[in-house]
């Protein structure tokens, strides 16, 4: 079994094992972040990306693309805590990914929705860039 | 119709691939299922949080019998049509159901849930004997 099967084999799962708080992801060496479930849908027209984000409040959501093409989320937890623990599956923490983009993208119409927890971003592609007649000029 | 089947880059593509077989259900001896629970205990109540982004208001059931608090539903995700590829696939959608034993005894009729941003809490009131007591010496 290489590489490739096991990737194909756990797009089919329905139910995936580990979540985002399983896989902690280092941005800076002074900080830990972690790294949101995301869905990537390659469509005709666009690129949509949903990630899970919940316990983010919209204001807290930084969503940015630099010049490298490269997009990138972070987002702040507001959990408090309201009494002494007795059952801990999931800690308080900051959330961040980044997406590397091909330029076939048009990164001036990014949209961005976020709806129970869950952040949908759409990246459309650019439109086919029609053929130029060029005239001669007399 | 011609357009990129693969619009990540190259990096984020063998990343992709290594989060996968990292992620491989033979890799990880832990599973946790979904949703994540913490569960805090104040003088006069148990709270219980719950990760559930996603997942609408009409698609969770809460249930308490016996001292087991059960949460289940389905969550959707976003729906596929045949010019669709799924580049990555990390969330789960579907049917779940969780159980949570509660050790104190609660006031059946003083439970009250609310959701917001894809988080879950619910307060449970602790019945009278249940909650502690001082005693004063005379």
């Amino acid at each position: 079994m290489n590489l490739e099967d096991i990737q194909m084999s756990d797009n089919n799962l329905n139910q995936v094992n580990t979540t985002s708080r399983e896989r902690p992801s280092q941005v800076s060496t002074n900080e830990k972040f972690f790294s949101p479930d995301t869905d990537i849908y390659n469509e005709k027209e666009s690129l949509v990306i949903t990630m899970d984000l919940p316990g983010v409040e919209k204001g807290n959501i930084k969503i940015e693309i630099d010049e490298n093409n490269v997009l990138s989320v972070h987002a702040k937890t507001s959990y408090t805590k309201p009494g002494n623990p007795v059952l801990s599956e999931f800690e308080s923490g900051d959330y961040y990914r980044a997406i590397s983009l091909r330029d076939e993208f048009n990164r001036d119409a990014i949209k961005a929705q976020f709806e129970i927890g869950v952040l949908e971003i759409t990246i459309p592609r650019k439109e086919e860039v029609k053929p130029k007649k060029i005239e001669i000029s007399a | 119709m011609l357009y990129s089947m693969f619009p990540l880059t190259e990096v984020e593509r063998i990343h992709e691939n290594l989060d996968a077989l990292m992620n491989h259900s033979a890799f990880n001896a832990i599973h946790r299922s979904f949703p994540l629970l913490n569960v805090y205990e104040t003088a006069d109540q148990i709270i219980l949080r719950g990760e559930l982004p996603g997942v609408k208001r009409e698609d969770i059931s809460i249930d308490f019998k016996d001292g087991i608090l059960t949460i289940s539903g389905k969550k959707k995700s976003r729906e596929c049509t045949e010019d669709t590829m799924m580049l990555c696939k990390e969330r789960s959608d579907g049917p779940f159901e969780k159980s949570v034993k509660i050790s104190k005894k609660i006031n059946d009729s003083a439970i009250s849930a609310s959701l917001k941003d894809g988080v879950l809490t619910i307060l449970l009131s602790k019945a009278e004997e249940a909650r502690p007591k001082t005693i004063e010496i005379n």
